[in-house]
């Protein structure tokens, strides 16, 4: 609180002298006085070289970083080590991924391996946290990489720009601690029954558990698979006879494919004796069971954010229980929005005869068993690394794949024609979800889902009845487009509407266009403003 | 809470209600909807449920003996696909034959069915059954 006027000189020189007397006064009485008892203001330190300088595991920052997880009686500083001591190996670095890469590395994690070969995208950002805006376009792995590393500089992170697939086992670029394991854990964050299957099975091989998670819509599992048992204490002598080998408990849980099967390969393709028009119509309802079933994939049936992280975060749960040794084979259930969120299923025990984890006389020479591992090796051998049951995600096409190809008397058309023809009077039919409908459609357009569609098609073709949509100048005869999002369930629609009508003679008979590309072509090459989902 | 003895008498009614649950996509198939309460027969004739010829339809409403078989797993997919399926030109989406199509994972009350003896399972008053189709997104 100094005056806003600047004191003489004189004045200031005055006031100096005063206090250096002062303080001569104040030592002197303190010399006058007898030593003190309290040590604390002694100058030195006391006898700090006499102690021995202790090791500590961890160091000072990661004390401070981890204490209040490590005062857990749970945890404690033996279970910090444990899980700073743990390699582990995530596939997938997308809405199950980021979080279960941001927990695990925020929880002391020594070493993460994680593998994705996708590239960050704005329409993953909802549930995909570790990523942002600013690194949409670049890998995924290394992107959440860089999001690590910045919350956890103590944590080791090794990313890979690599798919997990079968060609990776032969690769001579494929990292060594892929191709030798000693991972503590593995976790299937992927996205696709191929690759889950796959991963499973070198899982199995190498012995290493595995955490599996998987979210869809508004519902996800997670599960631990092929964890290690504690062997049951032994009453005989140790001799066990070799052929009691279906009485021995299994040594290892359930592994994924125990619980959840590979589904069998895919039906005969139709048999030659069927006329032409008796396989294209196998051909089509192979097709809309596809179709109706499902491709699983979080673009096409959509996935709430909420979920991956409740989903990826459960993971993270089971994977901090398996790395501290107190894991068990398990299987949840978790749906946020509904009145019972989290559900814990009682599993069945490991099965002898899985595909994956059994041990059973092999096909070719029943003289010798066929495990886990002699069918690893066996497919690392194979000089084309085939894999059974492998279909490439990258590659599948879903729903319509092979029968996309033009049929005699079919018409399809590009987006452009469609614009063209919108003001002569064209019905529009848009087999998308109710909720797709409502995010955004054509003017004029009218919809009916899919499954209506095939469930009823006659209602469908009611519905698009020139009395039913007053207000656009159409008449019976002018033609029906039919619109989906890429253009594939719009094929099928067509297809299954004309069969239909082919068995009604009477009806009035209405040309059916399919709108190859969908509405996805229509805001590529049509109007750019209407949005893309 | 009634005691076993005066239960008896209630008990020898001709239906049981159960809880069904599907998830996974498999509420799709019925009404969209995830979770129903359903009365189903107490007991059933097995050879009217035999998948004999595909052109034979399921009666109107399902026969309700007040002997026979207990209703079981078998009876229940049977009957959920007779009776509750929305589109029933459709079965194969829902099951294979007398079972469950592949992809689909069977909770009874919480435990994997296969540990509660799969379609021989003889169901209870109350029982919780889940339907769940594999998720693989992520
Ligand atoms: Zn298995």
């Amino acid at each position: 609180m100094t005056s806003t006027i600047p004191r003489p000189r004189a004045e200031v020189l005055a006031d100096l002298e005063d206090t250096r007397a002062r303080l001569q006064c104040l030592e002197k009485e303190l010399a006058s006085l007898p030593p003190a008892l309290d040590p604390s203001p002694s100058p030195q330190p006391p006898a700090a070289a006499a102690v021995p300088q202790q090791q500590h595991p961890l160091s000072l920052r990661e004390y401070k970083r981890y204490g209040r997880q490590m005062i857990l009686p749970s945890l404690g500083l033996e279970g910090q080590l444990k899980l700073k001591r743990s390699h582990i190996l995530v596939i997938g670095a997308g809405g199950l991924g980021c979080p279960v890469l941001l927990y695990l590395a925020a929880a002391g994690v020594g070493e993460i391996t994680v593998l994705d070969h996708d590239s960050v995208e704005l329409s993953n950002l909802h549930r995909q946290v570790l990523h942002s805006e600013e690194r949409v376009g670049i890998n995924k792995a290394e992107s959440a990489k860089l999001g690590l590393e910045k919350l956890n500089s103590d944590v080791k992170i090794n990313a890979h720009a690599l798919p997990f697939t079968p060609s990776l086992f032969h690769s001579a670029t494929t990292p060594s601690s892929i191709l030798e394991p000693s991972f503590s854990l593995i976790l299937d964050c992927t996205d696709n029954p191929a690759t889950r299957h796959f991963l499973n099975a070198y899982a199995v091989a190498y012995g290493i558990p595995l955490v599996s998670g998987g979210a869809v819509r508004t519902e996800g599992t997670v599960g631990v698979f092929g964890l290690p048992l504690p062997s049951p204490p032994s009453t005989s002598s140790g001799s066990a006879p070799v052929d009691s080998e279906s009485s021995t408990p299994p040594t290892h849980g359930p592994c994924y494919a125990c619980i959840f099967p590979p589904s069998a390969p895919s039906p005969t393709p139709p048999s030659t004796e069927l006329s032409p028009a008796e396989r294209l119509l196998q051909e089509d309802l192979r097709a809309e069971k596809l179709a109706l079933q499902g491709t699983g994939a979080c673009s096409d049936e959509g996935v709430l954010g909420i979920l991956c992280g409740q989903v990826g975060v459960q993971m993270g749960a089971e994977a901090m229980r398996v790395l501290l040794g107190v894991a068990k084979p398990t299987l949840h259930l978790l749906s946020p929005m509904s009145p019972s969120p989290l559900r814990t299923i009682k599993v069945r025990a490991q099965k002898p005869s899985c595909p994956a984890c059994g041990t059973f006389p092999s096909l070719g020479d029943p003289s010798t068993l066929s495990t886990p591992s002699s069918r690893w090796a066996t497919f690392l051998c194979h000089p084309e690394g085939r894999w059974e049951g492998w279909e490439d995600p990258l590659c599948e096409i879903p729903g319509v794949g092979s029968s996309s190809l033009k049929r005699e008397g079919e018409r399809r058309v590009r987006v452009g024609e469609l614009a063209a023809s919108l003001g002569s009077g064209a019905r529009i039919l848009d087999v998308r979800s109710k909720a797709e409908f409502g995010i955004c459609h054509l003017d004029g357009s009218i919809n009916v889902p899919f499954s209506s569609l095939l469930r009823d098609p006659s209602s469908a073709l009611d519905l698009v009845s020139p009395s039913h949509s007053s207000s656009v100048p159409s008449t019976d005869s002018s033609p029906i487009y039919l619109v989906c999002r890429r253009g594939n369930d719009s094929l099928l629609a067509a297809r299954a509407l004309s069969r239909h009508l082919s068995t009604q003679p009477q009806a009035p008979q209405v040309e059916l266009v399919d709108v190859m590309g969908g509405l996805t072509a229509w805001s590529q090459d049509v109007d750019a403003t209407f949005p893309l989902y | 809470m009634a005691t076993d003895s005066t239960t008896a008498a209630s008990e020898a009614g001709p239906m049981i209600s159960l809880t069904v649950e599907f998830g996974g996509g498999m509420e799709l198939l019925f009404h969209h909807q995830h979770s129903h309460n359903v009365q189903i027969p107490r007991f059933y004739d097995p050879p009217s449920i035999a998948p004999t010829s595909s052109s034979s339809p399921a009666p109107p409403t399902a026969p309700a003996p007040l002997q026979g078989k207990k209703s079981d797993i078998r009876y229940l997919i049977w009957w959920l696909r007779e009776y509750l399926l929305d589109d029933k030109n459709r079965p194969e989406l829902f099951s294979q034959g007398e079972t469950i199509r592949p992809g689909i994972l069977i909770l009874i009350n919480s435990t994997d069915w296969e540990l509660e003896g799969e379609l021989e399972y003889e169901l209870e008053e109350g029982d919780e059954c889940v339907f769940i189709s594999t998720l693989h997104g992520g």
